[in-house]
């Protein structure tokens, strides 16, 4: 009896208790889907939201994106004045995706992320992209208006990440990483078509260097990076294109176009008298998808178009490196490797690591192997 | 009715009874806590080594209670040191047990507060939990035990709530081993340990286990052995999935890590996860207060620990209410620290080498 | 007439007779019937309401021309099993109101009684409220000895022991309690006679009321006690060391003590594939989580966790429930109680009406609050999708705890999201582990753990694998079955 007496003091307590304390109704909330950070000239920052809204009652789903823009000092002031100009509630536990502008990513990212760090709301699984241009003018910039502003941005990515071009991010992910002095990252950088705005598409991935931007890599690069940094899932359709040397078969008009159906790669460290040498082995095994000249049962030809390939992906190889070399960005984790297996270069200075990295030797060596070639020879 | 001697339990009851308690409020920062050095991760050296420093106790502890074998320590202490001595020994555990339980409310308000519940009044995060174990902690330690064994099912959740992790890590952070240098892995031992207390609820449940003293000592080692095989898993997932810079800033990597994920139904897992912990975190509070009513009413001579459960749970409300800011919080849990290393290995000790000297034994009832 | 004087009959017939008619003296329906036998002046009394006075003729009436000249005393006479003799009025009383008929004859202080009972039960039917699709489709009636005759037929053992008690101070209501000797544990049964023993009601009015009297912990939203209309159920039940209590005039059976997991087996499952049988058991389980966590889980999604909703779903609910004007907990609450109410309504109306309320009120009402704007359509699949599945339980008891049940989840997600749900769960947990009805844990083979018993338990392992009665009961014999499929094991060596 007294066990019940005191079970319904606590739901009476319950009951007087609810709805008081941290609700937060969906009706109430405004989400913003994708959010677009800029620098104004003063040197704010300058924030591009697109809040989805849905017209019409709760059968028809009318769906219309609205965008706010406000600057503030920081990335939390921007919030609350974007939440000052709007109506609702604005949640940010939604976002999708954030466009960050290049100059922003060239001076510092971890400062325009640190609150969705520290929130403990905040969707670390949202994509995060660096534009060429204004990510402003990327918003206003889209044409064709999709019902969500936000997904036509994710599905850029997406469709980049499935062709392997740009690495399989999210905001969570790259922070352990950023802060991480045995490696780098690389995030996708986008542009829009025409100088005017207008719409975007993926011209390869932003480099890093520690949490500061680098560099950039175009689309084959990036494939050749990833392919090296062995993060390209087996989903993943590669297709390239090489123009093969003309060496008297006229009637080929010049190019393969192929998919790279599996790939090998691996790393290795050698230490040389006090600094360290690089060797990469890339093997590719490739599927021809386009080539008329036909012929491909026949091991000659194969052995040629073997050869051509390689040449050519040796040398998209070579420059890939030495930019990657050239902006600082260890995308393979070379130092990494090195304090995990050789004990070392623990305590270097980050310039001292960033010239022995631009000097270092890193050899790759590219081999490659038709295995198919589609339905007919 | 079937009469069966409510009061004991069987050897698997007090294995699963050691392990609960055991899992509790620290679990999710250990990783943080023993983490060593900007280097390399090497924390979960640190946490086999605290699982083989409880293992040794485990056995001592074993040594010591088998010459006492229907006596709980409180009522050893009195046997060992006479009246005086012996109570105020036993009190002395019983404020340590209070403060053990009012620190696990507290971390579990903390948390609460900073990842979900900002605005709500500690007090109400912190009294509706101790309501809740006051249900439970007043029953026999039969329907305890119960209660625990249930409550270990959850324990199967978090593991493969942490599967996707396997997606983004990167080995090369646990290498080298021993980068950080062994003195820094030794140093760590005692900001790791308080997650693994718990273990000391052998000394005090001992007498109502039914079974060998070998079985006793087996399910000790077993649920030992299960735990510091669960916290070295998350610990060796933290830190593959956090590299050793990062894992500076998180104070609880283990529900960190889960922020990350998302399910085509769920979107945020931590939410479940923290949903889960506060079930974990309701056994290890029951734990500690019931031994601490135990304790009041072997002490004391109640006639049943029930009558000293709501204040015991009171108190705990109380001191989990206590500090203010987020230092404060870190001073009280190392001042809490240092408690439970005099608690769990010195005054047994002390007391395990007084026998052994003075040979005093008591032939059992 | 003082009293001491009452308690033994007299040599005189018309004494006896008028202190009989006098103990009912209000009552029209006692009749007496004098007849002269071999010139001895008789009367039959008897309760004309409760007996079958065609059966009574033929028992006595037409059979007294033929035998008036052979020798021999009346009760030879009564072609009857139940004759016995009887001195004391209080006894005498107590058998007329058993459907006796009590004969005196001059010069004898000896009445004699034999029952004629008038057998007006209904004919066994399936019970509609534990329907199966295979198995036995006969159920329990308002017949104590029907009841028993069903259980009896089924084990057919000399160990089945058949207690009657008699409860009710007033209503003298007849109740058996079966069970198994040398299985069931005697102190178990001890100790629910002792309880039997230890009711002071005036009355019994069903098994509901018998419960409430015996159980352990009243305050429990759970039940204590399964109560089944099926005999191959409670059958299965006295088999495991069940206790079987059957009230007189009532189809019910309360099999105790029974466990959580007691409520959740059908005998369907026994009569389908292991397979099948185990999934739907899962799916019974699924129901109950469901059936408890499912408007809590809405309702802590949507007022303090939102960003759990997957992306691509939360713009719908958002636009579904965006003009609502009502908190989720009172909108969930009114189509809660809308649901109960349809229920209550459809089980006291006719069947015709009944199912007219339900498309009533699922349909019109369900969509027109919609439209309305009151409730959203979201809240709606939610509590549709709880009531479904609160009504898959195979007891109507723990159905309706079931249901009981989700309110405080429903007020506890209100106030703390989650971890309300959380705090709520863990509550619901320990008193499931708290409850020891007949001092056998509730909660077995889960806590304590019973590796055997989980067999039958979350799953169905195959008949023959289950050999191990449940532990919690605390049997005498613990196995239930040999090795079985012996010759599979001969089989597969060659």
């Amino acid at each position: 009896m007294k066990y019940s007496i005191k079970l319904f003091l606590l739901c009476l307590l319950l009951l007087f208790t609810a709805g008081c304390w941290d609700q937060l109704r969906l009706n109430d909330v405004d989400l913003i889907y994708a959010m677009g950070i800029d620098k104004t000239e003063e040197g704010d920052f300058k924030a591009t939201v697109s809040v989805p809204r849905s017209t019409g009652g709760q059968d028809s789903g009318q769906l219309t994106s609205d965008i706010f823009s406000t600057t503030g000092k920081t990335i939390r002031e921007l919030r609350v004045n974007l939440d000052n100009t709007i109506g609702g509630l604005l949640d940010s536990s939604k976002i999708r995706v954030i466009l960050v502008h290049r100059a922003l990513a060239e001076e510092d990212l971890y400062t325009i992320l640190d609150s969705f760090y520290r929130d403990p709301r905040a969707p670390l699984a949202s994509k995060i992209l660096i534009t060429e241009e204004k990510a402003e003018s990327l918003f206003q910039g889209i044409t064709e208006k999709p019902e969500l502003i936000s997904e036509y941005f994710v599905d850029l990515v997406q469709s980049a990440e499935r062709d392997a071009i740009v690495p399989v991010v999210n905001l969570q992910n790259i922070c352990p990483v950023m802060l991480d002095r045995g490696r780098d990252f690389h995030l996708p950088l986008i542009s829009s078509v025409s100088s005017s705005g207008g719409n975007s598409l993926v011209t390869g991935t932003a480099l890093f260097t520690g949490k500061k931007m680098s560099g950039q890599l175009t689309n084959n690069e990036s494939i050749i990076a990833n392919l090296l940094s062995d993060i390209v899932s087996k989903n993943d359709k590669i297709i390239m294109t090489t123009n093969l040397p003309d060496n008297g078969q006229s009637e080929s008009h010049g190019y393969i176009t192929y998919q790279i159906d599996e790939y090998k790669t691996k790393m290795n460290i050698i230490p040389k008298e006090g600094s360290y040498e690089a060797e990469f082995d890339l093997h590719l095994f490739l599927n021809v998808l386009e080539y008329p000249p036909d012929k491909l049962s026949e091991h000659d030809t194969v052995a040629k178009l073997n050869q051509d390939v390689e040449d050519d992906l040796q040398i998209l190889t070579d420059n890939t490196v030495k930019k990657l070399q050239e902006s600082g960005s260890d995308l393979f984790g070379i130092r990494r490797e090195i304090m995990a297996f050789h004990n070392d270069k623990f305590d270097e200075e980050e310039e001292a690591w960033k010239e022995s990295y631009a000097e270092m030797a890193v050899n790759v060596n590219v081999e490659v192997e038709i295995i198919h070639h589609g339905i007919i020879n | 009715m079937i009469q069966e001697n409510k009061q004991s339990i069987s050897p698997r009851q007090f294995m699963i009874f050691i392990l609960q308690t055991q899992i509790g409020a620290g679990f999710i920062s250990l990783p943080f806590s023993v983490h060593t050095s900007e280097r390399s991760s090497d924390g979960w050296i640190t946490v086999l080594l605290i699982g083989i420093i409880i293992q040794i106790l485990i056995t001592l502890y074993s040594l010591l209670v088998k010459r006492f074998p229907s006596l709980t320590f409180f009522e050893i202490m009195t046997a060992v040191f006479g009246k005086f001595m012996g109570k105020a020994i036993s009190a002395a555990y019983i404020l340590f047990f209070l403060l053990i339980a009012g620190q696990i409310l507290l971390v579990y308000c903390s948390v609460l507060e900073v990842w979900v519940f900002p605005q709500t009044p500690n007090w109400v995060i912190v009294s509706s939990m101790s309501l809740v174990a006051l249900y439970l902690v007043k029953e026999k330690l039969q329907i305890i035990s119960r209660y625990h064994t249930v409550i270990c099912y959850v324990l199967i959740i978090l593991p493969v709530l942490s599967l996707p992790a396997y997606a983004n890590v990167e080995f090369r952070y646990l290498l080298p081993v021993g980068g950080s240098g062994v003195y820094t892995i030794l140093s760590k031992i005692p900001d790791g340990f308080l997650s693994f207390i718990g273990f000391e609820v052998m000394l005090f449940l001992y007498p109502f286990v039914k079974g060998t003293n070998k079985q006793k000592y087996l399910a000790a080692t077993y649920s030992n052995i299960f735990y510091t095989g669960y916290t070295t898993y998350f610990s060796l997932l933290t830190y593959i999935f956090f590299s050793p810079e990062e894992l500076m800033l998180v104070p609880q990597p283990v529900l960190y890590i889960l922020k990350a994920f998302t399910f085509p139904v769920f979107e945020r897992v931590d939410i479940l996860f923290l949903s889960t912990w506060t079930v974990l975190i309701s056994s290890s509070l029951v734990s500690y207060a019931y031994l601490t009513s135990l304790g009041i009413k072997q002490t004391f001579g109640l006639r049943h620990h029930k009558t000293a459960a709501p204040f015991v749970l009171a108190l705990c409300t109380l001191i989990a209410l206590y500090p203010r800011n987020d230092l404060t919080v870190e001073k009280f849990l190392g001042q809490v620290t240092n408690l439970s290393l005099a608690f769990t290995i010195a005054v047994p000790a002390l007391v395990f080498l007084f026998v052994l000297l003075f040979k005093k034994q008591k032939v059992s009832t | 007439m003082d009293k001491n004087e009452k308690r033994e009959i007299t040599l005189s017939l018309n004494e006896n007779t008028s202190l009989i008619e006098n103990e009912f003296k209000d009552s029209q329906d006692i009749k007496t019937s004098y007849f002269t036998f071999k010139n001895k002046k008789a009367a039959a009394i008897f309760i004309e309401t409760l007996i079958n006075e065609e059966k009574l003729s033929k028992i006595i009436f037409e059979r007294l021309p033929g035998v008036e000249n052979t020798p021999g005393e009346i009760s030879e006479v009564i072609s009857s099993s139940t004759v016995t003799t009887e001195k004391n009025t209080d006894k005498i009383v107590d058998k007329l109101l058993n459907a006796y008929v009590v004969i005196f004859s001059e010069g004898s202080d000896q009445a004699i009684c034999f029952s004629v009972a008038e057998n007006l039960s209904r004919d066994m039917q399936e019970p509609g409220n534990e329907m199966v699709i295979r198995g036995a489709h006969n159920g329990f009636i308002e017949d104590l000895n029907t009841n028993i005759h069903l259980i009896r037929k089924r084990i057919a053992n000399k160990n089945l022991a058949v207690k009657y008690f008699k409860v009710g101070k007033k209503t003298n209501t007849n109740i058996a309690i079966v069970y198994m000797n040398e299985i069931a544990n005697p102190s178990l049964v001890q100790e629910i006679e002792k309880r039997i023993r230890a009711i002071e009601s005036d009355m019994i009015f069903n098994p509901g009321y018998m419960e409430e009297f015996l159980e352990d912990q009243p305050s429990s939203p759970f039940p204590e006690m399964l109560m089944t209309e099926r005999p191959d159920r409670a059958m299965a039940n006295i088999l495991d060391g069940r206790v079987a209590l059957l009230t007189a005039d009532s189809p019910t059976a309360l099999i105790l003590p029974s466990g959580f997991f007691t409520f959740y087996q059908s005998p369907d499952d026994y009569n389908s594939r292991f397979i099948a049988g185990s999934f739907y058991r899962m799916i019974r389980m699924f129901a109950f989580f469901i059936a408890i966590f499912f408007p809590a889980l809405y309702i802590a999604t949507i007022s303090y966790h939102l960003e759990v909703i997957p992306g691509e779903l939360i713009i719908p609910i958002k636009s579904s429930i965006e003009r609502i004007p009502y908190p989720p907990i009172i909108e969930a609450l009114i189509m809660e109680l809308t649901i109960e109410l349809i229920r209550e309504a459809g089980i006291r109306l006719p069947s015709p009406i009944g199912q007219t309320i339900g498309i009533v009120g699922g349909l019109v009402i369900g969509d027109a609050v919609v439209q309305a704007g009151l409730v959203s359509n979201i809240t709606i699949i939610v509590v549709a999708g709880t009531a479904v599945a609160s009504f898959v339980v195979p007891s109507p008891e723990m159905n309706t705890a079931v249901r009981m049940l989700r309110f405080p989840f429903m007020f506890a997600a209100a106030s703390f999201g989650y971890i309300g749900i959380s705090l709520c769960f863990i509550l619901m947990v320990m008193n499931l582990c708290k409850l020891e009805p007949f001092g056998s844990p509730y909660f077995a083979p889960l806590a304590p753990l019973q590796l055997s018993g989980l067999k039958d338990s979350l799953i169905r392992f195959p008949d023959w694998k289950m050999s191990k009665r449940p532990k919690e009961v605390h049997p005498e014999q613990t196995t239930s079955q040999g090795p079985n499929r012996e010759w599979d094991k001969n089989d597969s060596g060659e």
